[in-house]
């Protein structure tokens, strides 16, 4: 019931989390729109990859926070680009129609898609290894027990488990 | 072959040198066998003196379960004991170099027995100028001193010289006393006793044992030969012994006045040594004549039989005691005491004997016979014990065990067990010593008989039983051990040397510790039964056990031997093979092993002890295994658990990939603005 009562307590948090983020997010998508609208369009094509992946609603948050991540460090430098060049439409367009921008934008998404696909099988192989490891480990050290302690250990050691 | 006829072998021959010789002085010659005056199991043969050529004297060597009476013997060492065979020397002789046996000597007799029956009675006068004087003067000087012959009868009197002048009694100290002594030589005090436990006995009996030496020597035969021990107890006790033993016989009045003396039934009325020296001179009137046993005033019917005297109804309750049981119970027996013997207190013995057999919760047949044994002990209370079938003087209960060992009679050793574990001896003894009547000096002392029912209460261990009261009741018998067979071994430091020799002949192969061995080396020891308390729940041929033996025989060998023993030490090694087998630990054991193998070097069991440390080892190895178990079976548990933990650890590697990546996302972030800020901006 407790557990219940928590899990319904959490979920409610999270989802105010949540509006909050979204509420946050739209407030400064508004001011962008009013006050920097060329850069909110940059930051809104470059930011397609993260909206997509919004959008497909992936169970693993950490690599949607990955892909945000990723995706923003990719599109920080071209809007940097865009407010050395003057803060307008034309050379907001400019910078879309250039395709190294939009490999510096799209690339940080797929370098977060990349790593959120090879850091965990990097990682579990690594697992697999230490595992195996600790088996022949223990294995040779069973083994050497029983050369200690003769045949009568095996069957003690049958009955002793059986406890 | 039983026990009992490996030890009762031959000496083997004779080797040159200080074998078969007695104190560097009398040498035994086996080879000159004098079966005339040998008696039971021991073996008589000639012997000479180094010292003086022209001596001769004949040796008794005497069987390991012969009773060897030290008291009488001492005293004969000591002084020439008047009118018997003179003790020369006595102790153990080896014979070869695997065999050694207790010999007596004594001076020879010459003259040869006295008494032939194919040459007829002796004449009254040969009597009181030959024989009487001899013997009257022994009995004067033994009973002195309290001590008994024990063995006077026709067979046992000797020419001293060749001229066959001079009379002598033989000797009575190589074995039990009276053992030898047809039935009909004993009083009623111990005529149906088993013959090797009449006893010690008191003076009265010796004197009895005259009376009827005239009378076999003046018919020329034995007394009721032709008589069951029975028919002889019944006619003595119906008729006197008197009368019964002189029915037939014309005897002349001083013969008769003799007779009536030496032979009267009570004990306590029968002449003693220093009246039959001087009869003629201090008896006046002719002596009461005995007769048997007391009556009562009226019949008890038992069987098919009445009885009016408490003697032969408690012999008739002894051959049927179950039926006797039934007496006790219904309550006859009881009333005809109080009624016809008129005694109060035997009343009230026995009445109260039977409450307790009615009370007591089992063991029927048990409680049936210590009731009846109880009951016929107070019939006759001078009489001999009974108890299951097994009569005997309560001083001769030491020598009947030594015989039932010698027999392996299972039967009696069983009926002795249970006699010593029920105390009803102690009672008896403790009874007849606070009664006012005081205590019979040949009788078992109560301390004996305490240890002894200790000693049953423990007989699973090593070291008690019946063997322990064997070597108890027995001081001078020797170890009775097949480890020890052919060698008169009287104390544990000669036990130790012959074990030894055994063991290295052998290569460790025999064992010093069977019962017997156990037993002697307990009653021998002060203070060694600390030593024989094996843990509780150690079952025999443990790891308890086997160090209970090497304790054991490591303390003897600091304490009685202290040389080197490396046949103990070879026999240590295969008592403690298994024990080192119980060692789990492979390592552990190869280093006990070997510390063992560098202590066996030194021939001392001690340091074999010390070296090896076994209990310690033992507790440490169980400690180590259940360790190891433990560690095992955790690794058991680990590698099962890594084995099947693969989508686990694809789950956690995932979780931490996630990390990894959410890490570097957050890093790249942060690098990236903070380097388009210095560049852009900066």
């Amino acid at each position: 019931m407790a557990k219940e009562a928590r899990q319904i307590v959490g979920g409610t948090d999270g989802k105010a989390g949540k509006n909050l983020a979204l509420f946050w997010v739209l407030v400064l998508s508004g001011l962008g729109l009013v006050f920097a609208p060329p850069s909110m369009l940059i930051l809104m094509a470059g930011m397609i990859p993260s909206l997509v992946a919004i959008l497909l609603k992936t169970e693993r948050t950490g690599a949607l926070a990955a892909m945000l991540a990723f995706n923003l460090a990719g599109v920080i430098p071209v809007i940097g680009i865009l407010w050395e060049r003057g803060q307008t439409f034309n050379e907001a367009f400019k910078l879309l129609s250039d395709v190294y921008m939009w490999l510096a934008m799209f690339g940080g998404a797929g370098i977060a898609v990349f790593l959120a696909w090879a850091v965990p099988v990097v990682v579990f192989s690594a697992y697999e290894l230490q595992a195996k490891a600790n088996i022949a480990r223990l294995e040779k050290q069973r083994s050497k027990l029983i050369e200690e302690w003769g045949g009568q250990f095996v069957t003690d050691m049958k009955e002793y488990s059986q406890r | 072959m039983t026990f009992a006829e490996t030890l009762d072998t031959e000496p083997e021959p004779v080797a040159q040198g200080q074998n078969a010789v007695l104190r560097g002085r009398y040498r035994i010659d086996l080879a000159r066998r004098l079966d005339f005056l040998g008696s039971g199991a021991n073996m008589v043969v000639q012997a000479s003196d180094s010292q003086d050529p022209s001596a001769e004297y004949f040796a008794v060597i005497s069987s390991p379960y012969s009773l060897l009476r030290q008291r009488l013997a001492e005293r004969m060492s000591e002084s020439l004991i008047p009118g018997m065979v003179e003790l020369m020397a006595r102790g153990v002789v080896p014979f070869s170099e695997t065999d050694s046996r207790y010999v007596s000597v004594f001076d020879m007799v010459r003259g040869g027995p006295f008494f032939n029956a194919a040459n007829g009675p002796v004449t009254e006068k040969q009597i009181f100028d030959q024989v009487l004087p001899p013997v009257t003067q022994c009995l004067a000087a033994l009973h002195k001193v309290k001590l008994t012959h024990r063995g006077i009868r026709a067979d046992n009197l000797f020419f001293a010289d060749e001229a066959r002048q001079e009379i002598l009694l033989g000797e009575s100290i190589t074995s039990a006393p009276g053992a030898d002594q047809p039935m009909v030589y004993e009083p009623l005090e111990s005529a149906m006793a088993h013959p090797m436990a009449r006893g010690e006995g008191v003076p009265a009996d010796d004197i009895y044992a005259v009376g009827v030496l005239i009378v076999h020597l003046l018919g020329g035969a034995l007394p009721a030969a032709d008589m069951s021990a029975d028919e002889i107890f019944d006619g003595k006790i119906n008729n006197g012994s008197f009368a019964f033993l002189t029915d037939s016989m014309t005897l002349s009045q001083r013969v008769s006045d003799l007779l009536a003396g030496l032979l009267q039934d009570d004990p306590r009325v029968r002449w003693s040594a220093e009246m039959l020296v001087n009869w003629r001179d201090t008896i006046k009137d002719t002596p009461r004549r005995g007769r048997g046993d007391r009556r009562g005033f009226s019949k008890l019917s038992f069987g098919e039989e009445e009885y009016n005297s408490p003697r032969l109804l408690g012999q008739a309750m002894r051959a049927k005691p179950m039926a006797a049981a039934e007496l006790l119970k219904n309550g006859q027996l009881a009333k005809w005491v109080k009624s016809s013997l008129r005694d109060e207190e035997i009343t009230t013995k026995i009445s109260y004997i039977k409450m307790s057999a009615a009370g007591a919760p089992s063991g029927q047949k048990r409680n049936a016979t210590t009731a009846v044994a109880q009951a016929t002990h107070l019939l006759d209370p001078d009489g001999p014990f009974w108890f299951d079938g097994v009569v005997f003087s309560l001083g001769g209960v030491g020598s009947l065990l030594l015989w039932a060992f010698q027999e392996d009679d299972m039967e009696l050793k069983k009926t002795l067990s249970e006699l010593f574990e029920s105390g009803m001896l102690i009672n008896i003894v403790a009874d007849e010593s606070g009664g006012g009547k005081g205590r019979r000096f040949d009788w078992i002392s109560e301390a004996e008989l305490l240890s002894c029912m200790e000693h049953m209460r423990r007989k699973k261990d090593p070291g008690f039983g019946l063997e322990r009261c064997l070597y108890q009741l027995n001081p001078l018998t020797p170890c009775l051990s097949p480890i020890v067979s052919g060698y008169y071994v009287r104390n544990v430091r000669d036990f130790i040397e012959v074990a030894e020799k055994k063991l290295i002949s052998a290569n460790g192969q025999a064992n010093p510790f069977d019962r017997h061995a156990a037993g002697f080396i307990a009653a021998r020891t002060r203070g060694i039964d600390k030593f024989l308390q094996p843990p509780s729940g150690s079952a025999p041929g443990s790891a308890a056990h086997a160090l209970i033996e090497l304790k054991l025989f490591a303390r003897l060998q600091s304490g009685t031997h202290p040389v080197p023993l490396p046949g103990f030490c070879r026999w240590a090694e295969e008592l403690l093979r298994p024990v080192f087998g119980m060692i789990m630990s492979r390592l552990r054991r190869e280093v006990v092993n070997q510390r063992f193998q560098i202590a066996k070097k030194s021939g001392s069991l001690i340091e074999v002890l010390q070296a090896t440390d076994i209990e310690r080892q033992l507790a440490a190895d169980a400690r180590e295994y259940q360790g190891a178990l433990a560690t095992a079976a955790n690794a058991d548990r680990m590698v099962a658990y890594l084995a099947g933990a693969t989508e686990q650890r694809r789950h956690e590697a995932a979780h931490y990939g996630g990390w990894i990546t959410s890490v570097l996302a957050i890093t790249s972030l942060v690098t990236s603005m903070v380097f388009s800020a210095l560049y852009f901006i900066g």
